[in-house]
């Protein structure tokens, strides 16, 4: 199997070189004869040249990466396909930009891609047990809403680059596909959805997810080709959930709240129930392991769907075959393969990801540019209260016997300084007068971008999303997402 | 008009038709737009369009017809004119070449014209009369001897059919050129194992109709293959007449082939109602009934493409054909032990399955003897499979190997228990060659409604369900050609579609404008607002209005917030410190996110002054033009300066709460006053002087209660000035009357007072009025009350009024008699000299 794809990988790619040569020659990839006759050429001057084209066979994924700072352009000209779930239009021109994704198909079809990527064909794919996973979910739904229950909270785990999130996305494609509202829980911080890395959220889903930018977009002040979606936002700001406990847990509880809220509030949302996504690293270990009972508990979890550990899942039926949800559910607790299209994303990766979505928010994706104002706010106008790092590590300086990190506050009010250059500021939905603990309860306004701080004047140069007063809100300084580079 | 100029238009507009290759509804309105701005050079244009209708391509002939429509119903003259010039050849040229989908449209497009434009005035026709009438005549000939073709047609088939059946032994029905000699036919309704997905079935208009891949009959496996009892069938030559079906060019020819399709589906549902009738308890014709219900309501609901009508009509007129030698010759004793089939969905690809020869096939195959329901189906798929001719004498593998390879794949689970449907779309190429031996089971009921077995178990999630992935596309509707969402062909369905392709083009028309104004990220609503707020299906929303963001959003605070109005804070200084001519005080100063600027609120510009929009609607609709407002404003602004103070002391609350607490305080004030024992009262001190009072506590209690009046205090304020204005014209003319010598007036000469100089009276009020003020002396209470006023400041001055206002309070406490003296002497003073009935 290896070898197949990889000669259809270096194979694609000579076409390439080729049709550069001849602009008149394009080369088809003919599934079953494509091997035996490679050079099965023949001209079609209408179409451009430096397009690959590659027929999917039924039930087969065509994987591609797109680099940073490089874009390809898909097209579906015949047959059915869907990216994670989200059926995408056919002769409809798709670009791609910095992702690692894959298109399947259910029933065939014939992609026409322009631009450079890395990509093969699978045909060993997990997603027959994902489809029926959602048409399973879609049983519990239905006997939720004639029994006027909640639908299924379901729960993803499994270790980094599992494809929970990927998993996630193929549920609630697939929910929002048959007429569903799921919402869409992210309790990642290192990865966000629809929002900036460091940011827990809850987002209700209604309309198609836009295949060409993650999730899509949240709300700007224009129109928007993809309806946008409206996530509820509180800020960690840290990148392991846990490098501050104490912090995160209480943020959950809070977003479990807000989200049971709305359940209660929204019978189409009730019905569907919630989707959430978890970091992987709660996966790995006994101090994670207490998170996912915290999460399962806050957000009354009642099916688990772990992904490709056995660890984790026979750990998971140890924890959670006797519990019984607030409302005296069982857990359902399924393993479900991993992808074979999952890949190690890097550090370096993740690190383009955070940047592209910080750039996102602030200006928006190539579709639409947005515009941020810049303004200037003086150090003593501004409230800026800064994360505590990690618990361990705080108590390791404290005198033994003192490692009590209660008396600690949860933030630090500090006054600006050059450390804070280039880094984002969370603007609460608060007061400057509140308390720490309000203060983290609050969900996130917006998010600030520390452009330029000038210490003898006492002036931070600040970049916000859009011309406002924010110095009667307080704002966190959180170690993540990492310092980038200059934004502007 | 220069004809120059016009050639450029003209030119333009030709290339702007070339490009229209398609039913855009964008292009569409864009060309009619161009059509209506550029009215002056019509001739050329609709020379162009004509032109272009002449010499485009068949396929793009139909848009080019929208454009016309479109430009004809919205434009209107002069391009009635210009077009109904040589509209019939332009419209016949046209018929003649496109195909029968097309033809429909141009009918039906033909129709509205003979109609007024919907929703116009104007009750004339599109067109008139002479244009169109000449159209429908020549179509309705063209279709009186395509009839007659067609009729003509149908018997000589029926003839050939006959022919066919009365032949000695019935050959297999098979449209495949493999010669049927093979020794073992392979058994009937494959089609599910046809994993080759049928690419060129794709037509992008059908899309989400054709993907019928999945069985329609659940097909265990493990069986053993059937006994080839009926396999050494000789050849027979009429089998021809079975495998080559009539030509077809007949049927498509013709548009009213549809309806006779029609009818004949409607004859042989009657004679399968009686059929069924007669044998109640025979399940195949309960079946067959059901599926050709089925086909009924289809071709009832849906347009088809000419090459599925045709498929249908053959398939429906051998069936007739069939059902006529069923009923003729007694039936066989034992029923055929064929599958049954249903039709596990109201579209067409399940009937007429991958190769459209899905279940109507196999029910006509049933009809036939059993032996013919062996005959394999034909593959219309051919390129990606290997050449039927070595397909069919190919040795079926036995059932074990072949089961072992299924597994190999890992295709089927390792126990796949006969309950559990395991038909599979997804055989790799290599082995969909084959042709699975299995029978299917006859025993096995038929699918109604495919069952959603599935639990979140892992043994049941790994068995693919092929049928349930149809839910998820040709279930769901034809997509969206912008973003792929499927909607129903459901008239529901069809509105939302109709609703979204608005919103796509809405979206895609601002998305240009947002482009030059700029746009930025908004702020995450807050926790109390998202709980409130619903997700819209993206594009239902925006039909309400004009929601800039676009988004499938709609907050609540965003739909229930009132139009806000506001003045930006203007540049020029002297302006910028001016004040409300009505009540002088100065503008509140604000910052509006959504402005962008520092504005005031409730701020109107008129006539180069600014005024408070309250202030000065009050004044306009109250029609009381007073001179000296004064004294009232006066007090007023005494109020106002509490509630300013008060407002500045919490801002940044939410603006609804203060819209409802506003609404709610409001309303609480005209309860108390309508509760005033005496209107009388009402008139001026007594409120206003106690307001303060009686407020005072309320700040602790109901912290917005200020910050609405800031909002609003104009309105608010001004119904408390309103009733002094009513009651002083009672009064006024209570006084009148008495100064003319009637001691006691009447409320009914209050009235005719009032009336002569176009006044309405308030019945109540005046009543009050009459009743407070009968059997007492005027001149004496005059009197008393102008020595009370003596010891206060007049309320002539605004800025004394406060004071006047505050120090009355303090003596406020004072008898009924005398505050009614006061006001009158009040009254006399003001209102009796300046705006007495106005």
């Amino acid at each position: 199997m290896v070898g197949f794809v990889e000669t259809r990988q270096s194979r694609s790619k000579v076409n390439r070189s080729t049709n550069k040569a001849g602009p008149e020659q394009v080369i088809m990839n003919i599934p079953g004869l494509g091997q035996a006759a490679p050079a099965a050429t023949f001209s079609a001057p209408t179409i451009q040249a430096a397009i690959a084209v590659h027929d999917l066979q039924a039930n087969s994924e065509w994987r591609f990466e797109v680099a940073y700072g490089q874009s390809i352009e898909v097209k579906i000209i015949s047959g059915t396909a869907e990216i994670f779930g989200t059926e995408l239009a056919v002769n409809h021109t798709y670009t791609f930009r910095g992702t690692k994704s894959s298109i399947f198909t259910w029933h065939g079809c014939r992609i026409e891609v322009n631009g450079p990527c890395e990509e093969y064909m699978a045909e060993e794919t997990p997603m027959i047990t994902y489809v029926n996973t959602h048409f399973a979910l879609e049983k519990l739904r239905d006997d939720a809403i004639q029994n006027g229950g909640e639908g299924p909270r379901v729960l993803v785990v499994g270790p980094n680059n599992a494809g929970k999130t990927s998993l996630v996305k193929l549920l609630t494609a697939y929910a929002t596909r048959m007429g569903r509202q799921p919402m869409v829980i992210n309790t990642d911080s290192r990865e966000a959805l629809l929002s900036i890395p460091g940011t827990l959220t809850a987002t209700p889903f209604a309309s198609i997810i836009d295949v060409e930018q993650g999730w899509g977009s949240s709300p700007t002040s224009g129109p928007s080709p993809v309806p946008v979606k409206l996530p509820l936002c509180y800020y960690y700001g840290l990148a392991s959930p846990e490098d501050n406990t104490k912090l995160y847990k209480p943020i959950l509880t809070r977003l479990a709240l807000a989200a049971a809220s709305r359940l209660a509030d929204d019978p189409v949302i009730r019905g569907t129930g919630m989707i959430i996504d978890t970091p992987g690293v709660i996966s790995q270990g006994k101090g994670g392991y207490d998170l996912i009972s915290h999460i399962v508990s806050e957000f009354s979890v009642n099916t688990i769907l772990v992904l490709g550990s056995e660890r984790l899942h026979s750990e998971m039926q140890r924890r959670f075959s006797a519990y019984k949800t607030r409302s005296g559910e069982a857990i359902t607790l399924v393993k479900l393969d991993k992808s074979g299209g999952c890949v190690d994303r890097d550090d370096t990766f993740m690190q383009q990801m955070q940047e592209a979505a910080i750039r996102e928010y602030f200006f928006g994706d190539p579709k639409r540019t947005l515009s941020p104002h810049t303004q200037q706010v003086n150090f003593d106008d501004a409230t800026i209260y800064k994360i505590h790092e990690a618990n361990a590590m705080l108590s390791s300086f404290l005198p033994g016997g003192e490692e009590d990190s209660q008396q600690v506050g949860l933030y630090e009010n500090v006054e600006p300084s050059s450390m804070m250059l280039h880094c984002l500021l969370a603007v609460m939905y608060a007061s400057t007068r509140d308390s720490q603990e309000t203060v983290r309860d609050a969900s996130v306004m917006g998010f600030v971008y520390v452009a330029e701080v000038d210490e003898k004047k006492r002036r931070l140069k600040i970049l916000a999303p859009l011309n406002t007063r924010i110095t009667d809100r307080p704002m966190i300084w959180g170690s993540w997402p990492e310092t980038t580079v200059s934004l502007i | 008009m220069t004809t120059e100029f016009s050639d450029d238009v003209a030119e333009d507009y030709k290339r702007a038709l070339e490009d229209l290759t398609m039913n855009s509804r964008y292009e569409i309105s864009n060309l009619t737009v161009i059509a209506r701005e550029n009215t002056e050079h019509a001739l050329a244009i609709s020379e162009a369009l004509k032109s272009h209708i002449k010499q485009t391509s068949p396929q793009k002939k139909l848009p080019a017809f929208y454009v016309l429509d479109s430009v004809i119903k919205n434009v209107g003259t002069p391009y009635t004119i210009f077009l109904s010039r040589g509209l019939y050849s332009t419209f016949m040229e046209a018929y003649a070449l496109v195909d029968n989908s097309v033809r429909r449209k141009m009918d039906e497009m033909l129709k509205t014209w003979k109609e007024p434009v919907p929703g116009a005035l104007d009750t004339r026709p599109v067109f008139p009369r002479d244009v169109t009438g000449p159209i429908e005549n020549a179509l309705i000939k063209a279709r009186t001897s395509a009839i007659q073709a067609q009729q003509e047609h149908t018997r000589s088939q029926q003839q050939i059919l006959g022919r066919g059946r009365s032949g000695p032994s019935p050959a297999p029905y098979r449209e495949t050129p493999t010669p049927p000699n093979a020794y073992r036919q392979p058994p009937p309704v494959q089609q599910g194992y046809n994993s080759n997905y049928p690419q060129q079935q794709y037509p992008p208009a059908m899309n989400g109709q054709q993907y019928g891949q999945q069985p329609h009959v659940q097909q265990p496996y493990g069986l053993p293959p059937r006994p080839p009892t009926q396999n050494y069938i000789p050849h027979n030559a009429s089998a021809g007449s079975w495998q080559q079906p009539p030509p077809q060019q007949g049927y498509s020819a013709h548009d009213n082939s549809i309806d006779e399709l029609n009818s004949d589906i409607a004859n042989l549902i009657t004679v399968f109602k009686t059929d069924f009738a007669l044998n109640p308890l025979d399940g195949d014709i309960q079946k067959r009934l059901k599926a050709l219900l089925d086909l009924q309501s289809i071709m009832q609901s849906q347009r088809l493409p000419p090459q599925q009508i045709s498929e249908i009509k053959t398939q429906v007129a051998k069936l007739s054909e069939a059902s006529k030698a069923t009923l003729k010759a007694p039936k066989s004793p034992t029923p055929a032990p064929v599958p049954t089939q249903l039709p596990q969905q109201n579209s067409l690809s399940s009937l007429l399955g991958p190769g459209g020869q899905g279940t109507l096939a196999a029910l006509l195959a049933k009809q036939t003897p059993p032996i013919q329901t062996r005959s394999p189906q034909p593959a219309l798929n051919q390129s990606f499979k290997p050449p039927p001719v070595s397909m069919a004498p190919t040795p079926v593998p036995d059932t074990g190997s072949l089961f072992e390879k299924l597994l190999a794949a890992g295709i089927i689970s390792g126990t796949p228990a006969t309950s559990t449907p395991t038909p599979n779309i997804s055989l790799p190429a290599n082995i969909s060659g084959y042709r699975p031996p299995f029978t299917p089971n006859p025993s096995r009921t038929p699918l109604g409604e495919i069952p959603n077995d599935v639990v979140l178990k892992t043994s049941s999630l790994k068995i693919p369900r092929p049928h349930l992935i149809s839910s998820l596309y040709e279930k769901l509707g034809a997509p969206c050609t912008q973003c792929g969402r499927r909607f129903q062909s459901t008239e529901d369905g069809k509105k939302k579609k109709t609703a979204h392709m608005d919103w796509h083009f809405r979206v895609h028309q601002r998305m240009t404008e947002a482009e030059k104004r700029g746009q930025h990220r908004s702020w995450y609503v807050d926790e109390l607002d998202w709980i409130k707020s619903r997700e819209v299906e993206g594009d239902q929303n925006t039909s309400n209005g004009d929601n800039t963001n676009g988004s499938g959003v709609t907050s609540s605070s965003i739909t229930s917030k009132p139009k806000l109005q506001y003045l930006p804070v203007p540049d020029d200084p002297a302006l910028a410190s001016s004040t409300c001519p009505i009540c002088t005080e100065k503008f509140e100063m604000k910052w509006l996110d959504e402005a962008q600027e520092f504005v005031w609120m409730d701020a109107k510009k008129i006539d180069q002054r600014i005024y408070h929009i309250s202030c000065y609607e009050d004044v306009n609709k109250a029609g009381v033009k007073r001179g000296t407002p004064e004294p009232v404003l006066g007090k007023r602004k005494h109020e106002s300066l509490i509630t300013h103070k008060g407002y500045r002391q919490s801002s940044g609350t939410c603006e609804k709460v203060q819209a409802i607490q506003r609404i709610y305080n409001f309303n609480q004030e005209l309860d108390r006053f309508s509760l005033r024992p005496t209107a009388v009262k009402l008139i001026d001190l007594p409120v206003h002087l106690q307001k303060p009072n009686q407020s005072k506590p309320a700040p602790a209690t109901l912290p917005f209660a200020h910050q609405r009046k800031e909002e609003i205090p104009r309105p608010g304020n001004r119904t408390d000035s309103i009733p002094p204005a009513n009651k002083m014209k009672h009064l006024a003319a209570y006084l009148l009357l008495s100064l003319g010598g009637k001691s006691t007036p009447s409320a009914k000469d209050v009235k005719t007072v009032l009336e002569s100089v176009g006044i309405e009276a308030d019945d109540e009020r005046l009543s009050t009025l009459i009743s407070e003020l009968k059997g007492k002396d005027l001149q004496e209470l005059i009197a008393e009350g102008s020595s009370k006023l003596a010891s206060v400041p007049s309320g002539g001055a605004g800025g004394a009024a406060p004071a006047a206002g505050g120090a009355a309070a303090g003596g406020a406490v004072e008898e009924k008699e005398e505050e009614k003296k006061e006001e009158e002497k009040e009254e006399s003073d003001e209102d009796m000299g300046f705006g007495l009935f106005d």
